[in-house]
C-alpha cells in the first residue's frame, strides 16, 4: 500500500545565489530561498512488482489508456439529516439534476447528455413546417393562412348592412369566379355586420385579399381575412 | 474529486471487484470480458476472454488467481497476470456465482434454476500446486428457488445465500444443510455485503431497502430506504458509512415514474440511518459497487457500461470526525 508520512522534522531553509546577467549586459544578483524537507513513503513490495506487469490480451501492445477517461469534478457534498431538509427549502433547484444551482450551470450536464437528447429533437421539429404560406402572407402579412380547409374563403368584416349577396357577387366576381356567399343576420333579419365569401380558387382569394382590405364600400371601409375553419369544440 | 470513467465495455457491467492491496480494478461484464485496469492512472492491463456472459468473479488473496462464473456453464481459473485459463469445470447450466473461501482453500459455485435444473451451491477445493485445481467437494441442498448470490460467513462456517423470493439462507458448512432463514425483505434480494471483518453484513433487495444485520446473533439494526430497487452496497473499511447503488432497470422504465437522480449513488451513515449525500456520474442502473480495502477509493459499474473510479477527498473523511469518540489521554 503507497502511504504517505510526512516527518515531524522541522523543514530545513536553504538559499541559492545566482548571478546572472540581464538584457542589457549588467550583472544581477538572482536569490533563491526555498524549503526543503523529507518525505517518508510506504510502499508494498507487491504493488511495486505488479507495476511492471506486461500487457496482456486484448490489451497487448498498448498504451492501456485508449478506454480511460477523466470525468467532471464532482463535489461529494456529505449533510446531516436535518440540514439536507432545511437546503430544499430555499435554495434554487437544478431542472436536471435537482441540486441547488441553476440549470445553465450545471455540472452534470455532459453525463445526462444522452437524456436530454430526445428533448432536443422534439423541439427542434416544431419551427420546420412545410405548411404552405401565401405569397402575399410570408413577408409578415398579419393575416393567417387558411387553416386546414381546402376551400378558399375570406371573412368579410365591418360591412354595411344595405349590402345585399347580389352585391357581394358584383363586388368579388371581378377577381374570380365566386362559388358562394353567406351573410348571417341577427333575428330582425337586419345584417350582423360581416360576410363570408367562398372562392372557387385560390388564387382569386388572394388577389381579391389584397385589392378590397381597406376598399371603401358604401359608407365603411371593408376588413378582409382569409376565414379561419370552425373549431369543433 | 475527479472520477475516472473506463468506457471500454460495450454491455452492462456485471461485478467490478479489487484485489486485497487495491492497486488492481477487475471488471466484469456481459460481452464476455473481463477486464483488468491499474487502480490509480486507469490504466488496462489485459482482458480475460471467457466463452459467455461473465456473471461474477473473485481473486485470491494474493492477487495470482482469478476465478469467473460465467453464462456458458463453466467456471474457470486463471493467471491474473498472464491471462492465461488455468483450470475450469464444466456445470449444466449458468454458473451465477463465484467466490473464493477465506485462506483460499475451497470456491463456491452457484447455477442457476433454468431448463428443469434446480439452483444449486457446489463447492470445490482449491489447490494451488496441482495441475487440477477444481476438485469437487460437495453440494448443498437447492432452496427450491433461485440464488441470486452466495458468500461464505466467517471463518467459513456458514454460507449466506440471498434468493429471488426475498430470503436470505444460512447453510452450515460441516452438516451441509440449511440452518437458518431471513424473511425480511418481500422482493428479491441482489446482494450480501459485509463490513469489515464480517462482523455485520447488509442485504440489498428490490424493494428498495437494504437492511443491516449483526452476524452472530441475526438481529435486524438498521434499515436504509431509497424508494428504489437496490443492487448493490458498498461498506466503507474506514467510516460507517456505506453506499447504496440501483435505480429501476431499462425493461420496467415505462411502468414508474423516472428521472435521472434515481441513478445516483447515496451515502448513507450505518448507525444514525440518515442519508448523507449522493454522487450523479451514471444514466443507468448501478450494478455494482466496491470499495478497495484501504477505504480511500471505490469503484461503480452501470447498465450503460460505464465504470467509474472514485478516489475520495480528504474532506469525506474529515465530514463527521466530531462524531468519533476520542477518550481522555491518561496522564
Amino acid at each position: 500500500m503507497t502511504s504517505t508520512n510526512i516527518d515531524n522534522r522541522v523543514p530545513i531553509e536553504k538559499t541559492i545565489e545566482v548571478i546572472v546577467k540581464n538584457d542589457k549586459g549588467e550583472e544581477v544578483k538572482v536569490i533563491k530561498r526555498y524549503q526543503e524537507y523529507q518525505i517518508t513513503v510506504k510502499r508494498n513490495r507487491k504493488v511495486d512488482e505488479r507495476k511492471k506487469w506486461k500487457k496482456f490480451g486484448e490489451c497487448d501492445n498498448k498504451t492501456g489508456l485508449e478506454n480511460t477517461a477523466y470525468g467532471d469534478e464532482q463535489f461529494l457534498v456529505l449533510t446531516r439529516g436535518a440540514e439536507v431538509k432545511e437546503e430544499e427549502k430555499d435554495v434554487v433547484k437544478c431542472r436536471i439534476c435537482k441540486k441547488n444551482h441553476f440549470t445553465t450551470k450545471c455540472p452534470y450536464k455532459d453525463a445526462l447528455e444522452l437524456t436530454t437528447q430526445p428533448q432536443k429533437s422534439e423541439k427542434e421539429e416544431k419551427p420546420i413546417s412545410n405548411k404552405y404560406i401565401a405569397p402575399n402572407l410570408r413577408g409578415g402579412y398579419t393575416g393567417s393562412a387558411p387553416s386546414g380547409s381546402d376551400v378558399p374563403s375570406i371573412m368579410v368584416s365591418n360591412l354595411s348592412q344595405n349590402a345585399t349577396e347580389k352585391d357581394l357577387y358584383e363586388l368579388f366576381g371581378q377577381f374570380g369566379p365566386v362559388s358562394r356567399v353567406s351573410i348571417p343576420k341577427s333575428m330582425e333579419g337586419s345584417s350582423k355586420g360581416f360576410a363570408y365569401v367562398t372562392y372557387n380558387h385560390l388564387d382569386s382569394a388572394e388577389k381579391a385579399l389584397k385589392q378590397l382590405n381597406g376598399h371603401r364600400y358604401d359608407y365603411l371601409v371593408l376588413s378582409l381575412e382569409f376565414a379561419k375553419k370552425k373549431s369543433l369544440n | 474529486m475527479r472520477p475516472i470513467s473506463l468506457r471500454l465495455h460495450e454491455r452492462p457491467i456485471t461485478q467490478v471487484l479489487f484485489n486485497r492491496e487495491g492497486d488492481l480494478l477487475f471488471v466484469a461484464a456481459k460481452d464476455k470480458l473481463v477486464s483488468l485496469w491499474y487502480t490509480t492512472n486507469g490504466e488496462r492491463i489485459g482482458s480475460y476472454q471467457c466463452g459467455g456472459v461473465v456473471y461474477s468473479i473473485d481473486v485470491s488473496q494474493d492477487s495470482k488467481y482469478l476465478i469467473t462464473a460465467s453464462a456458458d456453464a463453466k467456471a474457470r481459473v486463471w493467471d491474473v497476470s498472464s491471462g492465461r485459463q488455468l483450470d475450469s469445470t464444466d456445470f449444466e447450466v449458468s454458473a451465477r456465482s463465484i467466490e473464493f473461501s477465506q485462506g483460499d482453500k475451497q470456491i463456491l459455485v452457484v447455477t442457476d434454476q433454468v431448463m428443469g435444473c434446480q439452483a444449486k451451491i457446489h463447492v470445490f477445493d482449491f489447490d494451488k500446486d496441482e495441475v487440477r485445481k477444481l476438485n469437487k467437494s460437495y453440494t448443498l441442498p437447492s432452496p427450491q428457488c433461485k440464488i441470486t448470490q452466495a458468500t461464505w460467513g466467517p471463518l467459513n462456517k456458514t454460507i449466506f445465500a440471498s434468493c429471488e423470493d426475498g430470503a436470505v439462507r444460512i447453510y452450515c458448512t460441516e452438516k451441509r444443510e440449511l440452518i437458518k432463514t431471513i424473511l425480511d425483505h418481500n422482493k428479491l434480494v441482489t446482494r450480501i455485503e459485509w463490513t469489515k471483518h464480517r462482523i455485520m453484513f447488509m442485504t440489498c433487495s428490490k424493494d428498495g431497502t437494504a437492511k443491516l444485520y449483526d452476524t452472530k446473533t441475526l438481529k435486524l439494526l438498521r434499515t436504509f430506504d431509497t424508494g428504489r430497487p437496490i443492487n448493490a452496497a458498498g461498506i466503507s473499511p474506514l467510516k460507517p458509512h456505506v453506499i447504496l447503488g440501483g435505480g429501476q432497470s431499462a425493461e420496467s422504465v415505462t411502468t414508474t415514474k423516472v428521472d435521472a437522480s434515481q441513478f445516483k449513488v447515496r451515502f448513507f451513515h450505518i448507525v444514525y440511518g440518515e442519508e448523507l449525500g449522493g454522487l450523479i456520474g451514471h444514466i443507468g442502473p448501478v450494478h455494482s459497487i466496491c470499495f478497495t480495502p484501504d477505504g480511500k477509493t471505490f469503484a461503480t459499474g452501470g447498465e450503460e457500461g460505464l465504470v467509474q473510479v472514485n478516489h475520495l477527498d480528504e474532506s469525506y473523511f474529515e465530514f463527521d470526525d466530531d462524531l468519533v469518540y476520542n477518550p481522555p489521554v491518561q496522564h
